[in-house]
């Protein structure tokens, strides 16, 4: 029979380490360390501004009877009656194609205002049933240079230039040349395009084009 | 913060069987809070309407670009704030210049048209128009969705810092508006 006062002299060494029974997730203190930072932060902005903070949080704007009921049938109907096309990466392809030879992100923005310009002027890009262009700029344009945009008084041929450039923006999005298919043909065209030649300055910068 | 909820369409948004299903939950689930967080930038109910169909249009078009891993609710966030302010650039070029979209926006919010609240209210919401749009935008998100910075920032792409600077800046300004006005 087992001596019940025997005491195991590696029973210690056996044990757990201290403290590791319980665990705590991943990243646990930090998180609890900046929440606490966020809260008091947070707190310090509630004493600068009073009157803002103690304005009730309510619904200020509203919407029509039953608006959040209709609202998925609207979009089911939208999916089902328009056509719906999977933006090309190719378009994207193409554009660091030539982006890679031309370094630089003044370049860069120059030659996607060319390639925009070719485009809306009805030049070999235009396609017949493509959206308006004006959507298509505007709307795949990163955010953060959407935001300059609105608040700018720059003509869009300026801001685009100036902004793509500022934001050190290498490769910019295929998407916002065309949400079209291109052709094979049209590729070819973009990437035999000896942008040398052409004086940007005189051909596009100089007359702004409204893409509104 | 990424829900069971938003993980379980998240997953099915993957899955091109289930990818029309999921869809229509990601319509249920989102329409609201993309709904009030567009209104707030384009004002009107009407226009709000429109973005937001947009929103979900190209967020379908879009669904397979859409990674596994990345969070929904600021992808849907990210899609509806940038179709809220290229709507709102087509709109100012029918405009001589911004002061005039900016008085276009206070005249609906001035109208009445679906807003319903008292004076503080109105004056919030005029403050909030005062302010440059990238204060706007972080105000926004911030004061009424309650988000965080970093989801904030994945939206927006900016940094934790420039959205605190942000945010402390248009908090200050909001608050001497109000003021300046009850004065």
């Amino acid at each position: 029979m087992e001596d019940p006062t025997h005491i195991d002299p590696n029973a210690e060494a056996n044990l757990p380490e201290r403290g590791s029974f319980f665990e705590v997730p991943d990243g646990f203190f930090q998180a609890q360390q900046e929440a606490l930072f966020a809260t008091i932060e947070e707190e310090e902005l509630k004493k600068e501004a009073p009157l803002l903070f103690s304005i009730p949080q309510k619904d200020f704007f509203t919407v029509p009877e039953g608006f959040f009921d209709r609202f998925p049938g609207l979009i089911q109907k939208s999916l089902e009656t328009k056509e719906v096309r999977e933006i090309s990466l190719r378009n994207r392809f193409a554009f660091s194609k030539i982006s890679n030879t031309y370094v630089g992100y003044g370049i860069a923005a120059a030659v996607a205002i060319f390639l925009l310009g070719i485009w809306i002027t009805g030049g070999p890009l235009q396609e017949p049933h493509s959206p308006a262009p004006k959507e298509l700029v505007w709307s795949e344009i990163p955010t953060e240079v959407l935001i300059e945009a609105v608040s700018s008084d720059l003509s869009d041929t300026d801001f685009l230039a100036e902004a793509f450039s500022q934001n050190g923006i290498e490769e910019i999005p295929g998407e916002i040349f065309t949400h079209s298919e291109w052709e094979e043909e049209e590729l070819e065209i973009l990437e035999e395009l000896d942008l040398s030649d052409i004086d940007l300055e005189a051909e596009w910068l100089q007359e702004p084009f409204d893409l509104n | 913060m990424t829900t069971t909820v938003d993980k379980q369409i998240q997953e099915n948004l993957q899955n091109v069987e289930q990818q029309r299903q999921a869809f229509e939950q990601l319509v249920n689930s989102y329409q609201k809070v993309l709904y009030f967080h567009i209104r707030r930038i384009v004002i009107d109910h009407e226009d709000a309407s429109d973005v937001l169909q947009n929103t979900f249009l190209k967020a379908w078009k879009n669904i397979a670009k859409f990674r596994g891993d990345a969070n929904v609710k600021t992808w849907l966030y990210r899609i509806a704030t940038n179709e809220s302010l290229s709507f709102l650039k087509r709109k100012k070029g029918h405009f001589e210049d911004l002061k005039d979209l900016q008085d276009d926006l206070r005249h609906s919010l001035s109208s009445g048209k679906y807003i319903d609240g008292d004076t503080i209210q109105h004056l919030l919401h005029q403050a909030i128009l005062t302010l440059p749009e990238k204060q706007r935008m972080v105000f926004n998100m911030r004061y009424f969705d309650e988000m965080k910075y970093e989801e904030i920032g994945e939206i927006l792409s900016l940094s934790v810092g420039g959205l605190k600077a942000n945010y402390h800046h248009a908090v200050k300004k909001v608050e001497q508006f109000i003021k300046n006005q009850q004065d």
